[in-house]
């Protein structure tokens, strides 16, 4: 099993440390392109890859019966680490890859020794009985799920500026929406309401790893208490606010992200 | 210990959690090489998500904390809220396998090992068995072949755990191979698909409670239009659940026959309606038309039933007597006929108004055949007659319409037969109660009629065949009065023939013995003198627009001692109304320039002025019911019928003399 083959692995730079980055729903590896730029610069070894079923090549890779929790992708990235025999190194999420590394660094200590979760949520649905503010309720995570099964493309078109803000910059949408579509309707369709039902708070609370919370100003897929919580829940070692707007805070405001991660990792090795 | 044979995964993960005192059991088995799914758990909750099959060489693995929990899948360490200090892992040959794990190794028991290779072998066969080529090629040829007998297109999509399949009515529908497909290829294939219907509007709000239901309403019924073949689809939806996973299932009928079929029946429709408006017209038109005919037939009638009147009054030879006579009773005869055919309706429907009066069977009978005599004699026919004594004379019915069955036959008989003779006969069966049952026959040696046209001559504008108009004449109406006649006089007529040899029509019909012998009405026969006038001369004023009708009734009115001025038209009445002084007024209705109705009211108007109110008589050839009321409504003070009877027009004037 050629797992770097499988997910398309590729890997920058080089140096001491590696810095593995993670992508999120939607995207694959090509949205941390500043990001790759500016950690090569810094001396880093930059790993990245493409999640199963991202992007058509790695479409095939996923398999329902696994990806239909988080611990699925889990699993695959421990497999994709300990093939690149990768330790110690410290991984970057996106969203919901935020949480799939701390569930990583959960269930295979070794693999990465620091975690950095951009716009990521330990839940998205709220839980009024634990005063716990997601931002969805369960209905309109139902509706999103029809939605999408109905007529994806009409969804995809419809969801990709919403979720990317800045409309005064339109190709940041356009191309979110192209890099969506390039999601099999059938496995967008499943993973996005996974990701939505998700609800690892209890991992959070567990976590052997003390993150770098970002969270950008105006972010429409998670509330800023969620983002908040999750810093509490984690112990996180800090909780930094990106004055920018969306979801996508490293394409749209690439250099402060930039700016706090040399800045996280420069102190890694104090 | 043996295990006990059963198919249910979840009984064998209970009995092996006894067997091990393990705190849970998971039976798994491989999917794909990266991907392996549970079975069954005890406790049952323990997994339920496929995980990354870990690379364990050995069989069989006990293994102790740290590395125990490297075992199990991630979900499952994550999920236990105990750690795990021992943990059994089983491979069952690269199919599946069992994981057990202990919180306590105290609880491991001592024959752990060989209760593991145990179960590790029973799953294995299990496993082989379930997977065997034939097990599924049995079961999935068996859906196949069950799902593609189906007319209706099917297409399953079970959520994303296993391919959808296609039937091949549906895979014809939307253009794409049937079978096994996998999920993204259907559900593209139906999006495409979807998006081609021209009815979008539609097609999107009938999925709109599937869409707010996340997918778990049934949408049935939903009717989608296509610009090309199959132009209608009827679409149903309907959600499964498999464990958690929900599929669909997509139902499409190609209902396009079906669709087709109803729109011509929607304009068969409304073209039979149409054609119902159109029929309905052209019967009003032909009403109409009838109405118009009437009046102008009946004038010229009037003339000559008039004249025949007045030729009464005069000095007769017998012979002469005898001639007018003949023309008394042809006209009347005619008269009755032109109403019929005028009124074809009634005959159509029926409603023909019989008679019931005393009458002379045997008068009758003379007087038909007086009539068709001259006719016969030019031909060089004969007519004989024979009614024995049996049969009763005096009868109670409708003389007129038994006479006009009879001219019809006589006249048929005469028409179609080149030399020989004609014979009239009647019998009497079935006499009693003062009731009888005449049989009439008329007999000819004429052309006779061929077996298969005996059944069509009886409807109207049907003659024998197609020459028979053109050598013989005739509307081909007579035969279906008669049989119209006959039916409502609860009769029968039937014809035996034979071509070349001659025709006999029968005639069958019920009357009632007449057991009085006084008041027989001479209506038929002889003449009647006219009654006189008892009382004052009047003096009046006759209008009428046709010469003739003026001129008989005044010379009728002249006869009876009164005196008589004339007008043309409502215009003329008026001004002769005005300068003259007349006891009574006989206005025509229909008449150019000022008809009568419109005379009439401007005559009462006048007199609301002067006072007085001159009577004032219509005269009319309309002679429907509710003409009659218009007419009545208008202040006329009687209504005398066009053509006018001398003692039918002396009553009317009586009456409304003496009212004043």
């Amino acid at each position: 099993m050629e797992l770097t083959t499988y997910y398309n692995a590729n890997i920058y730079g080089s140096g001491t440390r590696t810095v593995v980055l993670g992508h999120g729903f939607g995207t694959t590896q090509s949205a941390w392109k500043e990001q790759v730029k500016a950690l090569t610069e810094l001396g880093v070894r930059v790993v990245v890859f493409d999640y199963a079923g991202s992007s058509e090549n790695t479409g095939k890779f996923f398999s329902p019966e696994r990806h239909a929790t988080l611990f699925g992708f889990t699993e695959d990235l421990i497999a994709l680490m300990r093939q690149m025999e990768i330790t110690g190194a410290t991984f970057v999420g996106h969203s919901v890859s935020g949480i799939i590394g701390l569930l990583a660094a959960n269930g295979a200590p070794e693999i990465f020794d620091s975690l950095v979760m951009i716009a990521s949520a330990a839940r998205y649905i709220d839980d009024p009985d634990a005063g716990y503010v997601g931002g969805y309720s369960k209905e309109l995570v139902d509706a999103v799920s029809a939605a999408m099964q109905q007529d994806y493309v009409a969804w995809a078109h419809g969801f990709a500026p919403i979720a990317m803000g800045n409309p005064d910059r339109p190709h940041l949408a356009q191309e979110f929406s192209r890099s969506l579509l390039a999601v099999e309707p059938a496995i967008a369709a499943a993973l996005l309401p996974t990701i939505l039902r998700i609800d690892h708070r209890g991992d959070a609370l567990r976590s052997r790893l003390k993150p770098l919370v970002l969270q950008t100003a105006a972010d429409p897929a998670v509330p800023f208490t969620a983002a908040g919580w999750l810093a509490q829940a984690t112990g996180a070692s800090d909780l930094k606010i990106i004055d920018a707007e969306g979801h996508f805070p490293h394409l749209s405001a690439p250099a402060q992200v930039n700016e706090y991660l040399v800045d996280f990792i420069i102190n890694l090795n104090r | 210990m043996a295990f006990a044979k059963t198919d249910n995964y979840r009984q064998d993960a209970e009995q092996l959690r006894t067997l091990l005192n393990a705190d849970g059991i998971c039976y798994w088995r491989l999917l794909t090489a990266a991907t392996a799914v549970p079975l069954a758990c005890a406790p049952p909750e323990w997994l339920k998500t496929g995980f990354l099959p870990s690379v364990v060489s050995e069989p069989v693995t006990l293994s102790f904390s740290p590395e125990a929990g490297e075992l199990l899948p991630l979900a499952l360490r994550a999920g236990m809220d105990y750690e795990p200090l021992a943990v059994l892992h089983i491979r069952c040959d690269n199919c599946g396998g069992i994981f057990a794990a202990w919180s306590d190794i105290a609880n491991i028991p001592a024959n752990v090992l060989p209760i593991a290779e145990f179960a590790r072998v029973s799953l294995s066969g299990r496993i082989a068995i379930a997977d065997s080529p034939e097990a599924e090629t049995d079961i999935r040829l068996l859906m196949k072949s069950l799902i593609d007998a189906l007319p209706q297109g099917v297409l399953v999509i079970p959520g994303l755990k296993a391919p959808g399949y296609v039937n091949r009515a549906a895979a014809a529908i939307l253009g794409i191979d049937d079978g096994w497909l996998n999920v993204a290829q259907i559900s593209t294939a139906l999006g495409t698909f979807s998006s081609t219907a021209i009815n979008q509007e539609e097609v999107r709000r009938q999925m709109l409670p599937f869409i707010a239901n996340a997918g778990q309403t049934c949408i049935a019924g939903c009717v989608w239009h296509f610009a090309t073949e199959p132009t209608s689809l009827r679409v149903t939806l309907a959600p499964t659940l498999k464990g958690d996973s929900p599929g669909w299932i997509w139902l499409i009928d190609d209902i396009s026959a079906e669709e087709k079929t109803s729109m011509m029946l929607k304009e068969s429709e409304s073209r039979a309606r149409d054609l119902a408006v159109q029929a309905e017209s052209a019967s009003i038109a032909k009403s109409e038309f009838l109405a118009n005919m009437s009046h102008e037939i009946r004038t010229p009638m009037n003339g000559i039933i008039g004249m025949v009147q007045l030729l009464e009054f005069t000095c007769l030879s017998e012979e002469q007597q005898n001639c007018l006579d003949t023309i008394k009773f042809s006209s009347k005869t005619l008269l009755t006929l032109i109403s019929d055919i005028l009124d074809l309706s009634k005959i159509e429907s029926g409603r023909i108004e019989l008679e019931q009066i005393g009458f002379s069977l045997r008068n009758s009978i003379r007087d038909v055949i007086n009539s068709q005599k001259a006719l016969a004699e030019l031909k060089g026919i004969g007519i004989s007659k024979e009614i024995p004594d049996d049969v009763p004379d005096k009868l109670i019915g409708d003389p007129f319409r038994l006479q006009q069955i009879l001219i019809n036959l006589l006249s048929n008989g005469i028409k179609f037969t080149e030399q020989g003779n004609l014979f009239i006969s009647v019998s009497a069966t079935d006499q009693n109660n003062g009731k009888t049952l005449l049989r009439f026959a008329v007999k000819d040696t004429g052309i006779g009629i061929c077996q298969e046209a005996v059944s069509r001559i009886f409807e109207p504008f049907s003659q024998a065949d197609s020459s028979t108009t053109r050598k013989y004449g005739g509307t081909g109406l007579g035969l279906a009065i008669c049989t119209k006649l006959t039916q409502q006089m609860v009769g029968k007529i039937w014809v035996e023939s034979e071509e070349g040899v001659g025709s006999t029509f029968f005639v069958q019909l019920p009357y009632q013995v007449n057991s009085k012998s006084e008041t027989e009405s001479n209506l038929v026969t002889g003449s009647n003198p006219a009654p006189l006038w008892k009382g004052s001369s009047l003096h009046f004023l006759v209008v009428d627009d046709s010469e003739i009708n003026l001129l008989v009734a005044s010379r009728l009115l002249q006869k009876l001692g009164h005196t008589v001025s004339d007008a043309c038209n409502g215009l003329d009445a008026i001004n002769k109304w005005k300068n003259g002084k007349f006891d009574v007024i006989l206005m025509d209705v229909q008449m150019p320039v000022m008809d009568g109705i419109e005379a009439t009211r401007a005559i009462r108007e006048m007199e609301k002025e002067t006072g007085g109110h001159i009577p004032i008589i219509a005269l009319t050839a309309r002679v429907l019911q509710d003409e009659h009321a218009m007419i009545m409504g208008n202040s006329f003070n009687g209504f005398i019928a066009k053509p006018i009877k001398l003692d039918l027009m002396l009553a009317e004037i009586k009456k409304v003399i003496e009212r004043f």
